[in-house]
């Protein structure tokens, strides 16, 4: 324990040199790399239950920096008295997270053991995998934004390689570069942000940057925030760089659950929780990112309720679900963001899984050709049955108490968000429940012959079972260790909240029950609003049309215009112009003797006129230097 | 020593030529030892150099000086030198002139970079043009002649601008040896018109947006192993000429300046980014990449703290790391398909997947992905934007959406996708080339984990430097 | 020092001609080309020896100062004689008027001689006269009715600038002067006014044409390139370096650099210079011709040199040099160029003497090429050939004297020069030769190893004068190559 708790940067350094290891064996030896990459998560799980235990033993007693159990930092670049500084220093924020994404992370690769099994690029896969873990732990660990933004860089790499990883599919490699560009477009904010503070602090470190506050204006502090903010929105799948997400599908079923539901795509709130003085300090900051986060959650909520692919389904009710912890975050209760950050990364993870898991037996992703599965496939089906719980916010699950806590969070803070937010909830039931239903229940309508994986793809699932359904339990611990106080549940938004899922449910049940035939019905009763809803609501016609045409036309005028013909143009040209003057210099050469002794009387004639009127020579010398 | 560094590649250079005739083996050999023996001495002149300025010959204009500017640069050339030896091994065309010439721009490059005065560097700097000519215009593509003799006449147009400001520099202000430039800087009348005509020359040798229509002919035309050294090497010695003479010499001109360079910058970056969204052709899009990254140095330069400063060294070694690698594998492509049009290519990441990860590779760095050579260079030049210029910073943080935008649409239509037919049968990259590739892959992830080994280098020169730059616009 | 020794190289070239003059007549023509170059390479040896053994002396029984400048001037047209004679002796060995074209060669380069060391304005006329004539005489040497006509007009024209001479020398000696003593008109022309400044431009008009600076130059793209290349190899090279020391000898003695003429006669070279630049760059870009090309690019070489002689009249310290370094920068890399061109004839003797037609020559000839190419770099003034030091101190000299915009024109001019220059090196390397003209290349073509040889020997020259100064200098350089 004492060395996970003292060099917390093992837990990067080991998946890193794993990933290494593992792509250098090739596929002859995948095989068996791909037990050893799991060493990778288990030091991060480790390390993060060290720190945990530290806080439960009082060595964490602030959510902040200012008290972290372990840090160390090496100068990266200096240059004079200017340094950039990488290090690391954990305190229960990443205590929290570490162990979220070590466990996540090892529960992921057990089950891509049987998931992968017949991919013949499975070394890569788990070297990325590991890279992944490597890079997101570094994230987390990070003392500062130089550190968090080499990770946050190198997530997003790994991202774009995974979900990309069969590139021979068009639309797989169209996903992962439109991934890597709309995060790049976020990350623009929190580079410009980070520029702020380095050019107005001189720090990067959280706690150089937080100590420095005070010295920066209010409007610079609301604009650092935002920009930050708009870096969250783009890693974690917010309006309006959300569209990314679903394409992100893509990719391996493991990697959607690893990556883009439970760690990366929270990496945003993380941030925004990492930074939460900034975020303090600036209430317009804190509105912008509630109306966001509520106008997310609730958008996203209606358009996974029309997806048929079970992992679009699961893609839009993750930006939805982020969308909920950024509204407590804007609401000011980061804790209860953090907390169901978690409870998210356990319940989507294993939905995530699950999915997967029916896909494997089913070699389908329509719910439409689903149906029933709950019997060939009994483990599955119980396990995203606890998860669909977890996610609807049943009583007792851990989205449950989760939950209560962002939208009591929120109602304090703004009655407008919380009404949307509970009709988000409402809409949250409705379509985990028409997805459950679609699969497991009713008749078998596709043509294949599902089955239950072997036990490296269950076991994972009830291992993901245990906190998705538990967590809520660990409530207090969890905000003990974040440093706050755990409040009681409150039994007004309980209500609330028991009752719209509990709408949202039985009414799922009762339209789909006799499978997905409900959809015509209401796309008849809904019309466009149906067909807006299962198109996303047009945001990637949108962004194509309004911001990819548009670049690419410039692009190609800038080039075709500027480049060729003007610039190009110049410098072509000169060469035809002086061919030109030569061509006319050349025309003085007639050949013709007397012509040649008239030129030279004339030049005679020039050089004395010139001679004897030193006042014009002076003139013109005055014009040309000294 | 300093003299090795310079005649080490000239002297390898005159032997492949005389004994590479007896076979095209023996001419890569000796090639391959040659430029070694190069990198060697350049290692070998940087260890013993204590650091701030390493001095020798100073008879007469012999002179030559290595500072902290210089040192990384000259590891790069030395570095580069022997991969544009290994890029042209599949070279059937008199290969032995082939090498000569390659040692030769090596040597003058390096000459470039370690003129103690200021003759001897423009003529090293005129120098270079030559041996260039020549590999451009006989080992080049198709349009080859058309592009040597635009490289030659435009560059030479900017240098001669270039020595324009150095003779009034040299003759009305007195100014000579590269050592003294710092304390003895000309009187202020005459430093606008000397900056000014001193950095067309420089700027168009990066080049900068409006001066740069050679530089896509000349890196598209030229043979692997002449863009390679074109994009990795040359072009790093306009930004050297302006860290190293032009700022020295006329600090107050450049301080009025910077808002220029910046501008030139920021519109480089943007520019060259969105103009190579627009190529079909894989090598021209290397080509405009390289006036984005350019931009990047030229910003930091018109931005001018010490971090800045650093950030432009960090920049220069990188993208001569990455354009190298980039085009040598461009090169290798281009060996087994006969194209660089992009829309004949796809689906090699699972043709040649050694090649494909190399080249995804070098796309991640070139897009400034952390751990890569790219990041720390582009990192700070961002950071320390925003002092100086404020809100304009957000243009060039913009800078790394497009470059994602056109490394990553490169990737697609080369490695992903389905395998184009023509070329399915295609062999994947032998030991040689990997040797090649390797040792480039192997330098950008140092520099990218360790940019402390450029800047620490530079550090002295550029502190000195920065006594006269910095502050804000 | 001995007058004797002082006319001796004069003697020994002069020497070599009568004996030359004296083989031909008995048709022993190789012997007679061979007697002529050894008077001429002796006269050089001796030349070069009086130019670093004696400081500047003056003879006054002649008029005449040896030693330094004035002896290095001889030396370097004497031994581009030689070369030239020697490079182009298969040639000339050939033709019927072979023996006269060596005789004439040495009189010229006697001619030329004594014009760089002459401190007496009648003999400077007089001197100027006779490499006129030889000249016309060379050009017609050819024996074809097109160098017929070239010499013609350019003796039309040679007569024009000799009426500007008399007229300027009766100016100074009538009205002044009374004296055609350098030294001793300088005195009588301070505070002279209009008259004087007529006469120098009347001078400087008769230079000019001598140096076939535009707009006097008509005459020279027919002569050069209807003369033999091997004989235009030294006409139309050393002695303009000669005009050239001469034209610093004369405008400053005679006291033309004064402050009352000084802005005068530095906006005149000025624009002189300016004119012959931009004229004979961008005419040389169109031509087709090898030998006319280096005719046109004649002109913009002078235009270079001529900066640095305006700038001469502004500085306090007019020693000239730039102006000679350019001259002879010139000199030895056209010369050289000129004997490339004659040795490109007899390798390949069906070439058509077009820049287009030399394709293929980098692969055939390729020592000879790359002194060809040196010859190109070096006119282009490319570092560490001679061309370069010469525009370098020149252009120096225009920036020193606070006229950097001169440098400018000049240096942008030589831009454009790379668009012929260049164009030569990439037809030798670049270009393919065509199908027909390598199949049809006649088996008996044997390349003139001589012509070859001078064309190396020269282009060691121009590199060696290029590259030497950065380890010796350039001091070496001026203190043999300075006039005062």
């Amino acid at each position: 324990m004492g060395v996970w708790f003292d060099a917390p940067w093992i837990a990067v350094a080991l998946p890193l040199g794993l990933a290494l290891v593992v792509g250098a064996g090739g596929s002859r030896l995948a095989p068996f790399m791909r037990w050893l990459a799991m060493l990778g998560p288990l030091a991060v799980l480790g390390t993060g239950i060290a720190h945990l235990g530290a806080a439960g033993s009082g060595g964490v007693t602030a959510p902040f920096v200012s008290a972290t159990t372990a840090a160390g930092s090496l100068t990266w670049i200096s240059v004079g008295d200017f340094a950039l500084k990488i290090g690391y220093a954990v305190d229960g924020l990443t205590a929290v997270m570490l162990v979220v994404v070590g466990f996540v992370a090892l529960m992921v690769m057990v089950f891509s053991v049987g998931y992968m099994a017949d991919d013949p690029g499975q070394a890569r896969y788990f070297a990325l995998l590991s890279l992944f873990t490597a890079s997101m732990t570094g994230l987390v660990i990070a003392d500062g934004l130089v550190g968090l933004f080499v990770f946050w860089e190198l997530v997003g790499a790994c991202s774009y390689l995974l979900i990309g990883f069969w590139f021979n599919k068009p639309s797989a490699a169209a996903a992962a570069m439109k991934a890597f560009i709309v995060t790049r477009i976020g990350d623009v904010g929190l580079f410009v942000a980070l520029a702020i503070l380095w050019g107005t602090t001189g720090e990067t470190s959280y706690a150089g940057i937080i100590a420095a506050l005070p010295q920066l204006s209010g409007g610079l502090v609301t604009a650092v925030a935002i920009l930050l903010f708009i870096g969250a929105a783009g890693k974690s799948a917010q309006f309006p760089l959300h569209i990314w997400l679903p394409d992100a599908m893509e990719g391996p079923t493991p990697v959607s659950a690893l990556i883009h539901a439970a760690t990366m795509v929270a990496a945003g709130v993380f941030l925004v929780a990492r930074m939460w003085p900034v975020f303090a300090a600036s209430p317009a900051a804190l509105t912008v990112v509630l109306v966001i986060g509520t106008f997310t959650a609730l958008a996203s909520a209606t358009i996974a309720v029309g997806q048929n692919d079970i992992k679009k389904v699961l893609a839009y009710s993750t930006i939805s679900q982020l969308g909920f912890m950024f509204a407590a975050l804007g609401a000011g209760a980061w804790r209860a963001a953090i907390f169901y950050l978690a409870a998210h990364a356990s319940f989507k993870a294993l939905l995530f899984l699950g999915s997967g898991s029916v896909i494997h037996g089913s070699d389908t992703q329509d719910m439409r050709e689903m149906g029933g599965l709950a019997k060939t496939m009994p483990i599955t089906a119980f396990t995203w049955i606890v998860g669909a719980a977890a996610l609807a916010g049943v009583p007792l699950f851990s989205g449950f108490f989760a939950k209560d806590e962002v939208l009591h969070g929120v109602m304090l803070a703004s009655p407008v968000a919380f009404v949307a937010l509970v009709i988000a909830a409402a809409f949250t039931a409705f379509y985990i429940t028409r997805a459950t239903v679609l699969t497991f229940f009713g008749s078998y309508r596709g043509s294949n012959h599902p089955h239950e994986g072997g036990p490296v793809m269950w076991l994972p699932l009830v291992a993901l079972a245990i906190p998705a359904a538990g967590l809520g339990f660990a409530a207090s611990g969890i905000a003990t260790t974040l440093g706050g106080e755990h409040e009681a549940l409150s039994m007004t938004v309980a209500a609330i909240s028991t009752t719209v899922a509990l709408i949202g449910i039985v009414v799922g049940v009762l339209l789909y029950r006799r499978g997905p035939a409900a959809d015509t019905s209401l796309e008849g009763s809904l019309g466009g609003l149906w067909r807006a809803s299962r198109a996303g609501y047009y945001a990637d016609a949108a962004a194509g049309r309004f911001i990819v045409a548009p670049v690419t036309a410039a692009a190609q005028g800038l080039y075709a215009f500027f480049d060729r013909a003007v610039f190009d143009g110049i410098v072509e040209g000169s060469a035809v112009v002086s061919r030109k003057l030569g061509a006319w210099f050349a025309r003085l050469q007639t050949g013709d003797g007397q012509r040649y002794a008239v030129l030279m009387g004339l030049g005679a004639v020039v050089l004395v006129a010139l001679a004897i009127s030193p006042g014009a020579l002076e003139t013109i010398l005055g014009w040309l230097g000294r | 020593m300093l003299t090795a560094v310079i005649l080490t590649p000239l002297l390898g250079s005159l032997i492949v030529a005389l004994l590479g005739r007896l076979s095209a083996k023996v001419a890569r050999v000796l090639a391959l030892l040659a430029s070694l023996a190069s990198f060697g001495v350049v290692i070998a002149a940087v260890a013993t150099s204590s650091g701030s300025q390493a001095a020798s010959g100073a008879a007469q204009w012999w002179m030559l000086t290595m500072d902290g500017i210089a040192a990384p640069l000259l590891l790069l050339t030395g570095f580069l030198g022997v991969i544009a030896v290994l890029a042209a091994r599949s070279e059937t065309r008199s290969p032995a002139a082939h090498y000569a010439l390659l040692l030769a721009v090596q040597a003058s490059v390096s000459g470039v970079f370690l003129a103690g005065n200021l003759v001897l560097f423009y003529a090293f700097w005129e120098a270079v043009l030559i041996p260039m000519y020549f590999i451009i215009g006989i080992w080049g593509a198709e349009n080859r002649r058309h592009a040597a003799m635009k490289f030659f006449i435009y560059t030479f147009a900017g240098s001669a601008l270039m020595l324009v400001g150095l003779i009034i520099a040299m003759f009305q202000g007195n100014a000579f040896a590269m050592g003294d430039l710092l304390s003895t800087p000309l009187s202020v009348g005459l430093q606008g018109p000397v900056f000014w005509l001193l950095s067309i020359g420089f700027l168009m040798k990066l080049p900068v947006v409006g001066l740069h229509t050679w530089q896509p002919d000349a890196y598209t035309q030229a043979p692997t192993s002449g863009s390679i050294l074109l994009s990795g090497v040359l072009a790093k010695m306009g930004a050297y000429a302006l860290l190293r003479i032009a700022i020295p010499i006329a600090p107050a001109a450049y301080d009025a300046a910077r808002p220029v360079l910046v501008a030139l910058g920021i519109i480089g970056i943007i520019y060259g980014a969105l103009v190579a969204l627009a190529q079909s052709d894989l090598k021209r899009l290397i080509a405009y990449s390289s006036i984005a990254h350019m931009g990047f140095v030229v910003l930091a330069i018109g931005i001018g703290t010490p971090l800045a400063l650093g950030a432009a060294m960090l920049v220069m070694i990188s993208h001569g790391l990455v354009a190298g690698m980039l085009f040598l594998l461009a090169g290798q492509l281009y060996e087994r398909t006969g194209t660089y049009e992009m829309s004949r290519l796809g689906g090699f990441g699972k043709v040649l997947p050694a090649w494909a990860t190399a080249f995804t590779f070098a796309a991640l760095a070139s897009l400034g992905l952390p751990g890569l050579s790219g990041f720390p260079g582009e990192l700070a030049a961002v950071l320390e934007s925003w002092g100086s210029i404020g809100w304009w910073t957000a243009l060039a943080a913009l800078g790394v959406v497009f470059s994602a935008a056109y490394n990553l649409t490169a990737v697609r239509r080369v490695n992903h996708g389905p395998v184009a037919e023509e070329f399915a049968g295609i062999a994947d990259l032998g030991l040689a080339e990997w040797l090649a590739v390797a040792p480039l892959a192997v330098g950008i992830v140092v520099v990218g984990v360790w940019p402390q080994f450029v800047t620490g280098m530079a550090e002295p020169a550029l502190r000195a430097l920065a006594a006269v730059t910095g502050g804000a616009l | 020092m001995s007058l004797w020794l002082s006319l001796s190289p004069i003697l020994l070239a002069s020497a070599g001609a009568i004996l030359g003059l004296a083989f031909d007549a008995f048709d022993r023509r190789g012997l007679a080309i061979g007697v002529v170059s050894a008077g001429l390479l002796a006269a050089g040896v001796v030349s070069g020896w009086l130019a670093i053994v004696y400081s500047p002396t003056l003879i006054n029984v002649t008029n005449m100062a040896v030693g330094r400048g004035y002896s290095a001037i001889s030396a370097v047209v004497f031994l581009i004689a030689a070369i030239t004679l020697v490079g182009g002796s298969k040639v000339l060995a050939d033709a019927s008027t072979g023996g006269q074209v060596a005789v004439l060669t040495a009189l010229l380069a006697a001619a030329s001689s004594l014009m760089a060391s002459t401190l007496d304005l009648l003999i400077v006329i007089i001197a100027l006269e006779a490499i006129a004539m030889i000249s016309y005489a060379l050009v017609s040497a050819r024996r074809q009715r097109r160098s017929d006509e070239a010499a013609m007009k350019y003796f039309i024209q040679g007569a024009v600038a000799t009426g500007f001479a008399l007229y300027a020398l009766s100016i100074i000696f009538g009205l002044f002067s009374g004296s055609v003593f350098l030294p001793e008109i300088a005195k009588s022309l301070t505070g002279a006014g209009r008259p004087a400044l007529v006469a120098m431009a009347l001078l400087m008009g008769m230079y000019a044409f001598k140096l076939s600076a535009f707009p006097f130059h008509s005459w020279a793209p027919d002569a050069y390139e209807t003369a033999t290349p091997s004989v235009t190899a030294f006409m139309g090279t050393a002695p303009k370096l000669a005009i050239l020391a001469s034209l610093m000898l004369v405008f400053p003695m005679i006291g033309f650099s004064a402050e009352e003429f000084a802005t005068s006669g530095f906006f005149l070279f000025a624009l002189l210079a300016t004119a012959s630049i931009v004229f004979g760059n961008f005419t040389g870009l169109k031509q087709t011709s090898f030998t006319r090309m280096l005719a046109y690019s004649g002109i913009a070489q002078v235009g270079y040199a001529l900066v640095g002689a305006a700038a001469a009249f502004l500085l306090p310290q007019r020693t000239g040099f730039a102006v000679l370094v350019a001259g002879l920068a010139y000199a030895v890399a056209a010369a050289g160029a000129f004997m490339g061109a004659q040795a490109v004839r007899s390798a390949m003797p069906t070439w058509d003497g077009t820049v287009a037609g030399l394709a293929g020559v980098g692969r055939k000839r390729p020592a000879l090429s790359a002194a060809l190419t040196v010859m190109m770099l070096s006119l282009t003034g490319i570092p560490l050939t001679a061309g370069f030091w010469g525009k370098f101190l020149a252009f120096g000299d225009a920036a020193t004297a606070g006229h950097a915009w001169l440098a400018a024109v000049g240096l942008l001019g030589s831009v454009v020069s790379f668009g012929y220059y260049g164009g030569v090196i990439r037809s030798m390397y670049l270009e393919e030769p065509s199908v027909v003209e390598t199949d049809s290349a006649p088996a008996g073509a044997t390349p003139d190893m001589k012509a070859e040889w001078a064309t190396i020997v020269l282009a060691v020259c121009v590199l060696a004068i290029g590259v030497l100064p950065f380890f010796y200098g350039l001091s070496f350089l001026s203190s043999v190559l300075a006039l005062f």
